[in-house]
């Protein structure tokens, strides 16, 4: 398995994840830090009460939830697409290496390259909050959690879309799906609960740390459960799915 | 000689069309096997079942004395090389990187790949984005990624396609070396021309079934080559009660053995009619590839 | 050259998602106008604010990127450029039937915004007031402001083999555009950046984003105006790019 994972960093050359995770991930800490400069916002920073470390959470947890199921998307459709177009899985398969064998290498691969790019998000969002001189202590917990957790919800959609991208060659379906997910995300940040906890999307509003309770926001806990139960009914159907894709004949 | 590949009843029917019926594979060990077969035949699908990438319907398949199963197929793999279909290569890297990555996949060392590389004459390309060779230079990087492994059998699905006739003549040549150094080759085409060149073995399929699988002298006993009769009157032969077809330098029959052949020369001399010379013609596989697929299926 | 285009397309799940999107928004604006009564009382106009907020901002967008990267696939696929341009009689031809069979799934995809907000506002809701025609000209005058992207969009996929690769460009684009919106430090970019455009002209009269104008002619002129010009500079440059590029 692990050759097969530096197999996939192989293949990875001059397909530009690097630059094009780095590009999203710089765009999001910036469109979440917009709001600090904001002359009403400012006010906040010396204030406890008005918890500006909260604040910037909820927006940087919002402009995760919509931009994250779509970079999953695209990351995915590129590292499985390039096997559809180059005759891969053939080749793959004459040495050995299955499809299902594949993908799961794949997702391996990204993940690895997600964890590093997930905290450098978190870190700049941060960083722009000290940049732009929020004195109120910063309370890491929620912040360390958050940014677990959008990893492991990142993650857990690369599988989806590594299926996808393998099981049906037009990639439209694959990308597609990011995006009208990426929609449906971002409104299960506004949605009742029960109703979020059924949504795959809304998963992306359940790790949050932060909630509003009238006009203020405060920390809350997710339910870690919940999560936990996602988390696990991907990982099964991920390792069932890439096994069944064993048995396809192209 | 034992054989390398040998199936017994292989049969694969996809949603009701049989696409291969009860195949009798043997494929001997250190030969160059010529698969040929119309378009359509089965061929693809018979050398997909053989490398373990689509299952058969029905049948049993034999690599190296081994059955072949989901489970055994790991431990055969790496002494089989192939290239089926379209000829793989990430178009985004270079040839060089594609070769890498087989190497990897195999644990295979720079020598073999950097021989593989030469053998098909793509060492001064290697660093070239794939997605920018010719059709030819791809299809070479495929016989490549198959030589790299040193394998002890290659399946080879149409390896001359694209190529120009310096290219074909080498790929030739070099299959060729290779059965002769004991590896064996099963090679797939409807280029009769080439087949005709470079097999020893032939198994000809149309339809999904076995037309014919031998030698090529014992193919070539199959049929019957017309029996040309040099005659200045091909009309007093044909008064003579002997069919055929008058042709400029005398008379063409079609069918007769070497009796019958016999018998007529025979009949036309005791006639007085005049012989100038009897042959036979000179038999082409594309003829009795004819005859046996019945001229249906080229197309 | 346009119904060859369109051929192309037949049979195709561009269709489905054309669908889907707006009706995404629909069905979302009615849900968050249904919780947040309180907040959003101002009948037709918030509900369409609500409806057009994300779909404006980003997914309408995005999916622009998908139907480009859709209708430039099926080209990159094989030897298919080689017929594409020996049947094209001037390159001019081929970008613009490309750029019309792109625009006509977003103008299913207006069609199907504009009504769906009404059945939903009127049936649904049961929103007071009649339907504002204003929503119906914005959802029209969108059509001609996302040219642009479509433009730029077309020229990408052209360009790209790759299917993911223009959406993800598409997706930093329309990240900075929501920026440029929402921002006073970036505005200059919101006038010329193609998905900006969009969300400018989608958002003419919208309540949920301050200061985004009125359905005036003053307001909207420019907007449409640079829309055209833009597309006209992007069109001129893939033609460019098809003389020297494909054409070599």
């Amino acid at each position: 398995m692990k050759r097969a994972v530096a197999l996939e960093f192989r293949k990875m050359r001059r397909l530009r994840v690097v630059p094009i995770v780095l590009v999203l991930i710089v765009a999001v800490a910036a469109l979440s830090s917009a709001s600090l400069f904001s002359g009403s916002t400012r006010e906040t920073f010396d204030d406890p009460t008005a918890a500006p470390w909260a604040a910037l959470l909820l927006t940087y947890t919002f402009m995760a939830a919509m931009t994250s199921p779509i970079l999953a998307a695209v990351l995915a459709s590129r590292q499985t697409d390039i096997e559809n177009t180059g005759s891969g899985w053939t080749l793959a398969s004459t040495a050995g290496y299955t499809p299902g064998k594949l993908c799961r290498a794949k997702l391996a691969a990204l993940a690895v390259i997600l964890l590093p790019a997930v905290a450098l998000q978190t870190l700049l969002v941060i960083g722009a909050g000290l940049l732009a001189s929020i004195t109120v202590p910063l309370n890491v917990a929620p912040w360390i959690g958050y940014t677990v957790g959008l990893l492991l919800v990142d993650i857990a959609f690369c599988a989806l879309h590594i299926w996808l991208a393998a099981k049906v060659e037009n990639q439209l379906i694959s990308v597609g799906i990011g995006m009208l997910g990426a929609f449906i995300g971002v409104f299960a940040l506004l949605m009742p609960d029960w109703l979020t906890r059924l949504i795959p999307w809304g998963y992306f509003a359940m790790i949050s740390q932060v909630s509003t309770s009238g006009r203020d926001v405060v920390y809350a806990t997710p339910a870690y459960g919940w999560i936990a139960g996602f988390l696990i009914i991907v990982g099964i159907a991920f390792t069932l799915a890439t096994r069944r894709l064993d048995r396809i004949e192209r | 000689m034992s054989a390398v590949i040998t199936t017994s009843n292989l049969t694969k029917t996809f949603k009701g069309h049989t696409a291969v019926d009860s195949l009798d594979l043997n494929v001997p060990q250190g030969v160059v096997y010529g698969f040929l077969g119309p378009n359509g035949s089965g061929k693809s699908t018979t050398m997909k079942m053989i490398l373990g990438l689509t299952q058969p319907t029905s049948g049993d398949i034999t690599v190296f004395g081994e059955p072949l199963t989901r489970a055994s197929r790991s431990a055969l793999l790496p002494s089989i090389g192939s290239m089926i279909e379209a000829p793989p290569g990430y178009g985004h890297l270079t040839g060089a990187e594609n070769m890498r990555i087989v190497q990897h996949m195999l644990d295979l060392s720079d020598a073999q790949i950097t021989q593989a590389l030469s053998t098909v004459r793509l060492t001064e390309h290697r660093d070239k984005l794939v997605r920018n060779y010719s059709l030819g230079m791809k299809q070479r990087l495929g016989i490549a990624m198959a030589l790299a492994r040193d394998p002890a059998l290659l399946v080879l699905d149409e390896p001359t396609n694209g190529l120009d006739p310096a290219g074909i003549e080498e790929i030739r040549e070099l299959l060729v070396q290779l059965a002769q150094r004991g590896i064996t080759v099963m090679v797939s085409s409807h280029l009769l021309d080439e087949i005709d060149k470079m097999a020893d073995v032939l198994g000809i399929l149309s339809s999904g079934k076995m037309l014919f699988q031998g030698t090529r002298d014992a193919l070539f006993q199959h049929s019957v080559p017309d029996l040309i009769i040099t005659t200045p009157d091909a009309n007093a032969a044909l008064r003579h009660g002997v069919t055929g077809v008058p042709i400029p330098e005398g008379i063409r029959i079609s069918g007769v053995d070497k009796d019958q052949a016999a018998g007529i020369v025979h009949t036309l001399a005791i006639a007085g009619v005049p012989i100038y010379e009897v042959r036979r013609v000179q038999q082409r596989l594309e003829d009795v590839f004819m005859d046996l697929t019945g001229r249906g299926g080229l197309l | 050259m346009f119904t060859a285009e369109l051929t192309k397309l037949k049979r195709s799940s561009l269709w489905i998602i054309a669908l889907i999107l707006p009706v995404l928004a629909i069905t979302t604006g009615t849900i968050n106008y249904q919780n947040n009564t309180g907040a959003l009382d101002g009948g037709w106009a918030s509900f369409t604010s609500q409806v057009v907020l994300f779909y404006g901002l980003l997914f309408f967008s995005i999916g622009i990127g998908l139907l480009a990267a859709t209708v430039w696939r099926v080209e990159h696929r094989g030897t298919n450029w080689n017929l594409l341009l020996t049947t094209t009689r001037h390159p001019l031809l081929l970008v613009a039937a490309k750029v019309a069979a792109i625009t006509l799934p977003i103008i299913f995809m207006q069609l199907t915004l504009v009504i769906g907000t009404f059945l939903s506002g009127t049936f649904l809701l049961n929103l007071d007031g009649p339907f504002p025609w204003q929503f119906a000209v914005i959802g029209l005058l969108t059509i001609i402001a996302s040219l642009p992207l479509v433009a730029a969009q077309s020229l990408l996929s052209m360009l790209l083999k790759s299917f993911a690769a223009p959406v993800a460009i598409c997706l930093i684009g329309s990240v900075i555009g929501v920026a440029s919106v929402t921002s006073t430090a970036l505005q200059p970019v919101g006038y010329v950046l193609p998905q900006a455009i969009i969300t400018r002209t989608m958002n003419l009269g919208s309540t949920a984003i301050s200061g985004s104008g009125g359905l005036t002619l003053g307001d909207a002129l420019p907007i449409i105006l640079t829309a055209v010009g833009l597309t006209a500079v992007i069109t001129v440059l893939t033609v460019g790019a098809i003389r020297a590029i494909k054409l070599r």
